[in-house]
């Protein structure tokens, strides 16, 4: 049986309530600049200096949100929620196995014949722009809008008719 | 046993992590043909369970406020300016090519789409080129702030503008009614059946 919509919905928001709650809102694409300046650190040694408590870096956008105190320090609350989040997917795919809806859904996407090259750039165009925004899907969209905050709220408006557009004239 | 959440963030970091990774695959949101589907208007079930979700946070979020459960400091609004107009239209191209977010693609290369780490990869080179230009698109302006900065609509600190000083009863009230819109909208477009 088709499991109804309704908890589902009602599950999604009480987590990012609950993390409004504990910590601070949700959000995840930061830390796809955090660890891109993790590799560039590796790279470039002496990219993010540290001066008494603060980090600051050559690189001006590491100045920005804290990204050099994490790329110096990445064990902190916000990178290991995305281990997390990794392993929030694992449990969800384990713990609904043998859910026939879930199967067929799975299904659906093993059939799935999108290419590499095509997932690789739509993930550099997802990330310049979610970074441009200064949020994604999750940050903006949901924590955001939770918040009522006026810059999630143009966000959301702008994202969804031109997303819709593209998968539109995209096609699969 | 409250300091040993409150001392550890990491530990609670990989907790609400882990809530989270597993509500997006509840959800259906790590499947991207599923995503695909409700952003082509096949198939709006998940924007019903988005749309519930946001109104049930907003009604216990501002509940929270209301009675004080929620530390002030905890809330974050972010600032607007044009790159949030401009950043969202290069995300939408980006969501309707893919069909993946970057929370998403994480919880679904969790759950086994193994092809979601060319989005993960991808989005590192995307948050790069985006660092690496950040001077730039600073310089023409696009990070100067409009509408007031980090504005919301209706009173939430004195760190925040507001549109509308207000009540946070408002917020339960849009909640509600978000609530409602998405028990409204039809799971798809041609038969509106909604149950």
């Amino acid at each position: 049986m088709k499991p109804s919509w309704i908890p589902k919905g009602l599950f999604l928001g009480f987590v990012f309530f609950v993390s409004i709650l504990l910590v601070k809102p949700i959000g995840v694409s930061t830390q796809y600049s955090v660890t891109s300046g993790i590799i560039h650190s590796v790279i470039e040694k002496d990219i993010v200096v540290q001066k008494g408590k603060e980090y600051t870096s050559r690189i001006e956008y590491y100045n920005q949100d804290g990204i050099a105190r994490s790329i110096a320090n990445p064990y902190n609350f916000s990178m290991v929620f995305i281990a997390g989040v990794f392993i929030g997917g694992t449990l969800g795919r384990i713990f609904f196995l043998k859910n026939k809806y879930f199967i067929k859904e799975n299904e659906k996407l093993e059939k799935d014949s999108i290419s590499r090259m095509r997932l690789f750039i739509g993930g550099v165009i997802l990330l310049y722009g979610a970074r441009m925004a200064g949020g994604c899907t999750s940050g903006h969209m949901m924590s955001g809008v939770m918040q009522l905050s006026l810059s999630s709220i143009i966000f959301t408006v702008v994202l969804f008719p031109i997303a819709i557009f593209i998968a539109k004239k995209v096609g699969e | 046993m409250k300091h040993l959440f409150v001392d550890n963030m990491p530990l609670l970091g990989i907790l609400l992590g882990i809530l989270f990774g597993f509500a997006l695959y509840y959800a259906g949101a790590t499947n991207r043909i599923f995503i695909i589907n409700m952003l082509k208007l096949k198939n709006l079930t998940l924007m019903k369970i988005i749309l519930l979700g946001i109104g049930f946070g907003m009604v216990l979020t501002y509940l929270g406020m209301i009675f004080k459960i929620i530390p002030m400091e905890h809330f974050s609004i972010k600032v607007m300016n044009l790159g949030v107009i401009f950043g969202a239209g290069i995300l939408g191209v980006g969501f309707g090519i893919i069909g993946l977010c970057p929370g998403t693609a994480i919880a679904s290369f969790g759950a086994g789409y193994l092809k979601a780490i060319y989005v993960i990869l991808g989005g590192l080179v995307g948050s790069f080129l985006f660092t690496l230009s950040y001077p730039v698109l600073k310089s023409i302006g696009l990070f100067e702030e409009i509408f007031g900065g980090k504005t919301s609509l209706i009173f939430i600190s004195e760190k925040y503008n507001f549109l509308y000083e207000g009540t946070p009863w408002i917020g339960v009230f849009v909640g509600v009614i978000i609530i409602v819109i998405s028990l409204a909208l039809p799971y798809n477009v041609e038969t509106k059946k909604r149950w």
